[in-house]
């Protein structure tokens, strides 16, 4: 077998994982397995009323942060597999061993040959099939929307909501900046391969059907993704490994403005609303690696 | 490319230590953002180095701030205007309005009499006035009341150095 050939037949594992992932992510109301992500923004503070006079800047109570809201949407779920059988050493391709013999491969030759590569490549950050990212609409070329419930709200207070004529204005105000949404990478085009041998109850060798040669491959992926210590394929949030999709970013507006409304010569009131520019809080990244 | 079937638009650092990049692209209807983090090896980051390069990343950010910053001065400017607080003496009605308000204004506050004693410091800074030899001109600006007194007195002195 040349290398083009082993190089094909790790490619052809990743696609027919991509149609059949062992490691997905679902979107849950809450409690999800990944860490959680919070979205902070700025409110405004409470309003003064005074009879006599305008309450300053520095005796109106201050803008301030609303309660962080917990994003904690995204679980995990690895499919219950146990190791491939194989039975009387006869499951896998057979290879040529250098001392005029033919035999076939074991468990751990499969796995490294073929299946450690193609779990290389399908946690290296890109767009491979079956494996999930992040996105910043409901729709993604090549790719399913996990759910349409957004796993990353970003809001921040809406400026333009507070006016001087409002006070007392409501102190919270968001207005919705970026929903983020989960997707999966949908299965590519399937890449060609010459399918190998393999040794028959006989004893003799014949090729295997293509099905029933991308069934080893893929039972192999599957096994190999949530069961093999190195192996296993793991997203977290901010963890380690190589970033899926776009990042979560949690901003907020910097400053403050302090208005006043005068009523009547028995009504002076104040109150202070968020302004300023946005700024990046925090930035969440999905992370994809093998673990 | 970090979002398929999208076109690289613009992009620009989202924080002060350069981590994180906003890009945006579009797929010819509508423009989608996309955080990248700024890190040698991620896929997204090496392909966005494709459409554009760290110095042009640095310039966008900083065009980004100023824009950020020139939206805000003008909010803030806008306010203060609305406020009063702020006057636009390139507008001539503006001029005129505050000169009406300071001529016959009836306000006998401790702030107008702070006010005139600084306008009349002011006149006193003049050279018509400072050069003026009659002292019963100079005391009737010492002595004025409110700003109309005290701009009749500085009009006889520059009426009479004339």
């Amino acid at each position: 077998m040349t290398s083009a050939m082993i190089t094909a037949i790790q490619n052809r594992c990743v696609y027919l994982y991509g149609g059949n992932p062992s490691v997905t992510l679902s979107v849950v109301g809450s409690s999800g397995t990944l860490d959680s992500m919070s979205d902070t923004r700025m409110q405004a503070g409470a309003d003064t009323t005074d009879a006599t006079n305008f309450d300053t800047a520095g005796e109106t109570p201050n803008v301030s942060q609303v309660t962080p809201i917990v994003f904690d949407k995204i679980s995990q779920v690895n499919a219950s597999l146990s190791t491939p059988t194989d039975t009387n050493n006869r499951l896998y391709p057979v290879y040529y061993d250098g001392s005029g013999a033919v035999q076939a491969m074991t468990a751990t030759d499969m796995f490294d040959t073929f299946i450690t590569q193609a779990i290389t490549t399908l946690v290296d950050g890109n767009d491979r099939d079956g494996t999930f990212r992040i996105h910043t609409a409901t729709s993604l070329t090549d790719h399913t929307l996990i759910s349409s419930t957004p796993v990353f709200t970003d809001t921040r207070a809406n400026a333009a909501a507070y006016t001087a004529s409002g006070i007392p204005e409501t102190l919270d105000q968001p207005t919705t900046i970026t929903n983020y949404y989960v997707f999966r990478t949908n299965q590519g085009a399937a890449p060609s391969i010459t399918v190998p041998f393999q040794v028959t109850t006989g004893n003799d060798l014949q090729t295997y059907t293509a099905s029933a040669f991308d069934a080893i491959l893929l039972a192999e992926m599957r096994h190999h993704a949530v069961n093999t210590v190195g192996s296993r394929v793991t997203y977290s949030i901010n963890g380690t490994g190589n970033n899926r999709g776009s990042g979560m970013v949690d901003t907020r507006l910097d400053g403050s403005t302090y208005e006043q409304r005068f009523v009547n010569a028995n009504d002076y009131r104040t109150q202070e609303f968020p302004s300023g520019s946005p700024q990046t809080i925090n930035t969440y990244f999905l992370k994809i690696t093998r673990s | 490319m970090a979002i398929p079937g999208h076109k690289f638009v613009r992009a620009h650092f989202t924080d002060n230590g350069r981590t994180t990049v906003e890009s945006h692209w579009t797929d010819g209807k509508v423009e989608r953002v996309e955080y990248i983090e700024a890190k040698t090896g991620d896929p997204n980051w090496e392909n966005l180095l494709t459409h554009i390069d760290i110095d042009g990343l640095h310039e966008a950010t900083y065009a980004n701030i100023k824009q950020s910053q020139r939206a805000f001065e003008a909010t803030a400017i806008q306010i203060a205007k609305d406020k009063g607080i702020l006057k636009d003496y390139q507008d001539k009605t503006v001029v005129n309005d505050v000169m009406m308000e300071m001529l016959f204004n009836k306000d006998d506050t401790s702030e107008s009499k702070n006010t005139l004693f600084v306008f009349k410091l002011k006149l006193f800074e003049l050279d018509f006035v400072k050069n003026c030899k009659t002292r019963e001109l100079k005391s009737k600006l010492r002595k004025a009341l409110d700003i109309r007194q005290a701009l009749k007195a500085a009009i006889d002195i520059f009426e009479e150095s004339n």
